[in-house]
């Protein structure tokens, strides 16, 4: 044996792995020293708080709403579709033709999957209607003679593509007026008399909006040639809802359309900020009115960093971001674990100490929650903050 | 010469890990638990011959052993089964405790340098419990975690005159002691904490020592080592200083016949010099130590004295550190066997040895195994 030979034996020797766990118990046998909790409850800078609105507008909006009965108000869809052209090009020439059926096909982004029966109507609304014109305008022009037709949603479609087929009488209310240019509106609604919502497709949205197919038969003597197709989409859509829309200035809203977003802002005490080490922040929004959307549809409230705090125009920090879903009909206050924005506050390249509220989907939901500012009376935003003092290691 | 450029290879691989020692929870106060240098071949019997060994780096004299240029390096392997009223644990351990490489001078003057462990605050302590937060109960796991300790650099000559060998030593004691602590809790939604310190340390030594030789059998030693306050810093700051101990040793080797022989020294250590500022950091004071210890080295065959011969000791001390404050500091016994041998022309030699500790501290024990393993190159 020479040491060449022991040199492998040596290395995996002195290979240094190690498992160094004994079993203890503070203060017993921890050096010196409990680390220390402690607790306090932070209210929002007076005035710092602020709502912010504009931010999806109405053409912006990720999902159409269509409810009743609920008790955040009444809500009514609309889909524009593009021009149908008055011919169609068959064998090289344009032909005149006659409308066999009519297919409207819209997407269904959540409903209330908990309660069967839902049923959609469709109606045909004036081109000129919009979202400007208010829930009164359009759910008026919702009538028995501009109904067309009723959908059962058959209840293991939570969501996806639906579709109306129009046929028969519905078609003699389909005819385009030449001052239409060959556009057609429809109006969505759901049918009394379950209280529940459903939100639709939207152009703005992941989910596509509504489409029409218009199946014809052309005036061509080739029998082969006569069925055909013309398409068309979505050429604008919106929602209307039957509630009151002015914000009060002494809340913070967030969502709506055009939608809302608030800006709190804190100070953090200076033990906190040098030495502490933060366990749990809690942001406590108090709800003004109790929270309303639909049943079973999850919408959150998002709480997001901030880089740079100017006001309405504050850079989101995009990847500190944390969400708390509403609970429909709840009062209690919404509490939003914050612990990692609040981390951001400290270190040498802190964050703005404001936090940046909104609601997802934005733009697209039955709540508009309000909360209570620090011009309220009572219930002002605070920050629930559990921190630990570190434990005094016996020092040699 | 390759072989030696070897062993100085591997010994510069293991040199930053000399103050990686033993875990123990009775390293958990203080500057941890205190280690001897001795080599493998010395704790083959305890260290009884530690006194006399040139390989080992407790008495200076003991230097004029060494007749031609040597390198030394010494690994340890520890495996350990933990008790206290929190519970049972069982874990390893690798360290360096001792490397150390010297020559002859002149026909009178040696000389060497060593580095190995002074003391050693490796240990992790794990434990759980219940509080409340926020009204609610919530369980939480801690665990301590400090890795590092002192290491003893030391450079040292040795000149003989007649029966005697004098011996004077300078020391550089260093060190740094990583500690982290991480605290997880059940709910989720507490952040788990992890913190890290460094704490660094730094003293300086003299250490002297002599042999006596009365007769061709008899080897008397003493030595006597003064160490320096030991200034420490946290994360840079200056914390303070920490008065080192005195130690105070006394030895004998006695070759009773050309097969036999024993040998056994006693060490006195004044840790108790650094009882008021430890209680005023917050630990737990220190206690004076005493370790004694006593073996015995048979030969198997006079033709060839150096191989495989078997080593027999026994060691008993007492530690520095009460884990407990206001308790008597803890007790340890150790038990050790082990044999060596030379090989390539007696330019390498090979040492083993293993022992099995107890420690124990009124309702804190341990036990463990040791395996030492030793390699010397000589020119």
């Amino acid at each position: 044996m020479n040491l060449r030979q022991l040199l492998p034996a040596i290395l995996l020797f002195g290979a240094c792995k190690q498992d160094l766990i004994v079993p203890g118990s503070c203060p017993e046998l921890c050096p010196a020293g409990q680390p220390e909790i402690r607790e306090f409850l932070l209210t929002a800078v007076v005035d710092g708080d602020s709502t912010y609105v504009g931010y999806a507008g109405w053409g912006q909006v990720s999902a159409l709403l269509a409810g009743t009965g609920l008790p955040i108000g009444e809500a009514r869809a609309w889909y524009r579709f593009d021009s149908r052209p008055d011919s169609i090009l068959v064998l090289d020439s344009l032909r005149v033709y006659n409308i066999d059926s009519i297919v409207v096909t819209m997407s269904i982004v959540a409903r209330d999957s908990t309660r069967g029966g839902l049923v959609l109507e469709l109606y045909r609304l004036p081109i000129a209607l919009d979202t400007l014109d208010g829930f009164q305008a359009v759910d008026g022009e919702m009538t028995e003679a501009s109904f067309l037709d009723s959908l059962a949603v058959p209840d293991s479609v939570k969501r996806g593509a639906v579709n109306f087929v129009l046929t028969g009488e519905a078609l003699d209310r389909l005819v385009i007026a030449p001052e239409d240019s060959g556009q057609l509106q429809f109006g969505v609604t759901v049918r009394e008399p379950a209280a529940t919502g459903v939100r639709l497709g939207s152009i703005a949205g992941a989910t596509p909006a509504a489409s029409m197919v218009t199946y014809v038969h052309a005036d061509v003597a080739d029998t082969a040639a006569q069925a055909q197709i013309i398409s068309s989409t979505t050429a604008a859509n919106g929602y209307v809802i039957d509630r009151d829309h002015a914000l009060d200035p002494t809340l913070l809203y967030v969502g709506g359309l055009p939608a809302s977003r608030s800006i709190l802002r804190f100070t953090l005490p200076a033990e906190v900020l040098d030495s502490a080490n933060l366990l749990r922040a809690t942001l406590e929004l108090t709800p003004d009115t109790p929270l309303h959307g639909a049943p079973n549809d999850p919408t959150a409230i998002e709480v997001r960093g901030v880089a740079y705090d100017i006001g309405a125009k504050s850079t989101p920090a995009f990847l500190l971001r944390t969400i708390k879903e509403l609970e429909d009909g709840s009062s209690d206050v919404v509490s939003i674990d914050v612990g990692a924005i609040v981390n951001a506050w400290t270190g040498p390249n802190p964050l703005a100490r404001s936090f940046y509220l909104s609601l997802t989907p934005e733009g697209g939901s039955f709540f508009h929650p309000s909360f209570r500012s620090t011009r309220s009376a009572t219930g002002a935003p605070q920050l629930r903050v559990t921190y630990l003092i570190p434990p005094a290691v016996e020092r040699p | 010469m390759r072989r030696f450029r070897w062993v100085v290879v591997v010994a510069l691989w293991a040199l930053p890990a000399v103050a990686v020692g033993q875990t123990s929870q009775f390293g958990v106060r203080a500057l941890g638990i205190p280690g001897l240098p001795f080599s493998t071949r010395s704790e083959g019997s305890a260290g009884a011959f530690g006194f006399f060994d040139g390989t080992s780096a407790v008495n200076p004299a003991s230097l004029f052993a060494i007749d031609r240029p040597i390198a030394s390096m010494n690994v340890s392997q520890h495996w350990r089964s933990s008790q206290n009223p929190f519970g049972s644990a069982t874990g390893y351990d690798a360290n360096f405790p001792l490397f150390i490489a010297g020559g002859r001078v002149s026909s009178r003057l040696s000389g060497a340098v060593s580095a190995s462990i002074y003391t050693d605050r490796t240990f992790a302590l794990a434990s759980q419990d219940t509080i409340q937060l926020r009204g609610l109960p919530v369980v939480v796991d801690d665990t301590l975690i400090s890795r590092g300790g002192l290491s003893d650099l030391r450079a040292a000559v040795a000149y003989r005159w007649r029966r005697v060998v004098v011996g004077l030593g300078v020391h550089l004691i260093t060190g740094t002691n990583r500690i982290e602590y991480r605290r997880g809790f059940s709910d989720s939604t507490f952040i788990p904490i992890n913190l890290r310190n460094e704490l660094a340390a730094l003293a300086t030594g003299v250490s002297a020592g002599v042999l006596f030789q009365p007769n061709d059998n008899l080897v008397l030693g003493a030595t006597a080592r003064m160490d320096s306050d030991l200034a420490t810093e946290k994360d840079t700051t200056k914390t303070g200083s920490i008065p080192l101990p005195r130690t105070l040793g006394v030895g004998a080797q006695w070759t009773v016949s050309n097969r036999l022989a024993v040998g056994g020294h006693l060490l006195a250590r004044s840790w108790s010099r650094g009882d008021e500022e430890l209680k005023a950091r917050g630990g737990t004071g220190a206690s004076n130590t005493t370790t004694a210890a006593l073996g015995l080295q048979l030969t198997r065959s006079l033709a060839s004295p150096d191989q495989f011969p078997l080593r027999l000791g026994v060691r008993w001390g007492s530690l520095p550190y009460p884990v407990v404050e206001g308790r008597e500091t803890g007790k340890e016994l150790g038990i050790t066997v082990g044999t060596g041998f030379l090989m390539s022309g007696q330019r390498g030699g090979v040492d083993i040895s293993v022992e099995r500790i107890w420690r124990d501290e009124d309702v804190f024990s341990e036990r463990a195994f040791v395996v030492r393993f030793g390699v010397t190159v000589r020119q």
